[in-house]
């Protein structure tokens, strides 16, 4: 490991010890768990795609199983005489355990080819393990869910898990664990293959190593990180439903971590902090988060293919481009909230003023529209004519 | 009598109703270097592809020192000891130098797909692996380089690196596909001198366009056309041979190719 790397991680520690005492809500405390929780999925993921150049759409089949076998764990303690803080704190590892050992027979499926077909196989799994849940009720509770009590009764320094910051430490002690995991795997001779199959994968063969093999264990590493991450969040919520399992929750591991990046820890520090700003806390300010989310997404795949974590992007730039750029992200913003406000709240009887940014909006006067449009246009003419000019100066 | 490295008893491959070779038979021995030439698609990369497990043979058998190399997966074949390289670099692109020629000495060195055998200084199975290292790129001339990504190697040490991850795989037979191809004739008289010092004790079968490479190079030559194998025998004899001689007039001058007197 180079000097850069390991003074990164030493920041990324110190980081992780202070935030709890910067913003020491319980809410703020809340959001730094599923924070930490969000960048253990991305890891998990990253041991796929950034490692491997694989990328699954079965996701959510690992984090949902570990986060059911926390839940059932959780209810099944009570009976079992298991009540005892340990067993409620190694409830991750379990769920890890269990999701790795499911991760390498499904594995044993999906690694057969690489590519597009490994990508469609876990396609496949992801919607046939969502709907055998739906088939089970008694086990999944089904839409409705199962709910369980993490709380535990006399522990060593109090840690009953009943305070927010009980969980943070828990969730963090589990993400130390999985980053020294994950950069301990990049040195083993499997990690070396799988960034050398990412590269040529019909090379390593002739090297003596199987291509199966190593996506194999990589797929089961990744399944186990995902199913500690799974259990983490049902230990949160203390909740769990068939929905942990659904395409939706497998494609929000994929885009955060395409958006976070190549970079095997920034990707997922990135990823892990943009998943929750976008799924918990953007979502509650507008219906249209998955919108803004789909925007990202398509702009870092057509202008920063390295991810936002890569940092080069900042480089490109310019300073001139910024008012303009401003405007157009303004000028959409109120375009998009106009709309869904009109389509979603005028529909159904609601006023038709809207708050935004601290702006008045008033969706039945033509001149608002007029003028969000104009915003937009003038700052997309703009941006074309800049960019434009600065093309006529290089050649 | 020696045994052969590696013996071909009547090998046949089809595609679909498309027969590509036709009851090659062929033996190496240890130390030989062997070329073997043949106007295009006369099946030379196929018979590479059938020894070298990514193909399995239609007719016939393939055996290494005996051993029946039909039908076992790549990475078996190569754990046996056959190494290839490629007539396009399959070269690790983002991998540096060093990493990229550790990763094809690890089998060998014994690393396995082992967890608990981490690539670092201090584990004892790597200080060997490392001194392998050392040697391809000193041998290759490569060492300032060796925290270079391949990819951003100039082609003709991307070669290089290519036949060194064969040659590091442990390999004892190496397939060679064109490992001159695009070179101008001075860098292939250099690339050549630079590969010499770490292939010297390998049996080769080479593949190669460039006649003068070829006849300096081979103890033996074969020479197949049409998937048939027309001669196999010391170079002198194939230049006289008026079946070879047809083959190439009758072909190769057409694509300028040098047909050496």
């Amino acid at each position: 490991m180079t000097r850069a790397q390991r003074l990164t991680l030493m920041a990324g520690l110190v980081l992780l010890a202070v935030m709890p005492l910067l913003f020491p809500s319980a809410y703020s405390l809340n959001l730094l768990t599923q924070t930490v929780v969000a960048i253990l999925i991305c890891l998990s993921y990253q041991v796929l795609l950034s490692q491997g150049g694989l990328l699954s759409f079965g996701h959510a089949i690992f984090t949902g199983l570990g986060a059911y076998v926390v839940v059932h764990g959780l209810n099944v303690r009570f009976g079992a005489g298991l009540d005892q803080w340990w067993f409620v704190i190694l409830l991750p590892l379990m769920a890890g355990a269990v999701a790795a050992a499911v991760g390498f027979m499904l594995g044993w499926l999906a690694t057969g080819r690489p590519g597009t077909a490994f990508a469609m196989i876990t396609l496949g799994l992801g919607e046939l393990v969502w709907a055998a849940a739906w088939m089970f009720p008694e086990w999944s509770g089904g839409e409705a869910g199962l709910s369980a009590n993490r709380v535990v009764g006399a522990a060593p320094l109090g840690f009953t898990l009943a305070q927010p910051w009980h969980l943070y430490t828990l969730a963090s002690a589990y993400l130390c664990a999985a980053v020294w995991l994950v950069l301990r795997f990049t040195q083993t001779p499997v990690g070396l293959m799988l960034k050398a199959a990412r590269d040529q994968v019909n090379r390593i063969g002739f090297l003596g190593y199987d291509a199966r093999v190593i996506r194999l264990i990589a797929f089961t590493l990744a399944s186990g990180l995902a199913g500690t991450a799974g259990g983490l969040t049902a230990l949160n919520f203390e909740f769990v439903s068939v929905d942990s399992f659904s395409l939706q929750r497998s494609g929000a591991a994929m885009l955060f971590t395409v958006v976070g990046g190549s970079a095997l820890i920034g990707g997922a520090v990135v990823g892990g902090v943009l998943m929750v700003a976008a799924m918990v806390i953007l979502s509650t300010y507008t219906p249209a988060w998955l919108l803004y989310v789909g925007l990202l997404f398509v702009w870092v795949v057509m202008r920063v293919p390295g991810g936002l974590s890569g940092l080069q992007w900042l480089a490109g730039l310019r300073w001139r481009s910024l008012p303009a750029f401003a405007g157009l992200v303004l000028g959409a913003i109120v375009l998009i909230e106009m709309t869904y406000h009109w389509v979603t709240e005028v529909g159904a009887g609601m006023p038709p003023e809207l708050a935004l940014l601290g702006l008045r909006v008033d969706v039945s006067q033509a001149a608002h529209w007029w003028l969000a449009a104009c915003v937009t246009a003038v700052s997309i003419w703009v941006l074309s004519a800049q960019s434009q000019s600065r093309e006529g100066v290089k050649t | 009598m020696t045994q052969p490295l590696l013996s071909l008893h009547h090998v046949g491959h089809q595609f679909g109703a498309t027969t590509v070779l036709h009851d090659v038979s062929l033996a190496l021995m240890p130390g030989e270097i062997m070329g073997l030439i043949g106007p295009n698609g006369a099946g030379k990369s196929t018979l590479f592809n059938l020894i070298s497990g990514e193909f399995k043979p239609t007719h016939g058998h393939i055996e290494l020192r005996g051993k029946r190399l039909n039908g076992l997966p790549s990475h078996t074949i190569a754990r046996l000891g056959v190494g290839r390289s490629f007539q396009i670099s399959r070269v690790f692109g983002s991998l540096t130098v060093a990493e990229s020629l550790t990763a094809a000495c690890l089998w060998r060195g014994g690393f396995g797909y082992g967890y608990w055998n981490p690539i670092r200084r201090r584990n004892s199975l790597f200080q060997a692996v490392d001194a392998q290292v050392e040697r391809l790129m000193t041998g290759l001339a490569l060492t300032h380089k060796r925290d270079t990504p391949v990819g951003e190697l100039p082609y003709a040490d991307q070669r290089a690196v290519d036949i060194a991850q064969a040659v590091g795989s442990g390999a004892q037979l190496l397939l060679l596909d064109e490992p001159t191809a695009g070179m101008s004739q001075a860098q292939t008289a250099q690339f050549l001198e630079r590969i010499a010092d770490i292939t010297h004790d390998k049996t080769i079968l080479l593949i190669e366009h460039d006649m003068g490479v070829v006849f300096e190079l081979a103890h033996r030559m074969a020479v197949l056309v049409d998937g048939r194998l027309v001669a196999c025998d010391v170079p002198e004899q194939v230049r006289k041979d008026p079946a070879v001689q047809r083959a190439y007039l009758g072909e190769w001058r057409g694509e300028g190719e040098s047909w050496p007197r």
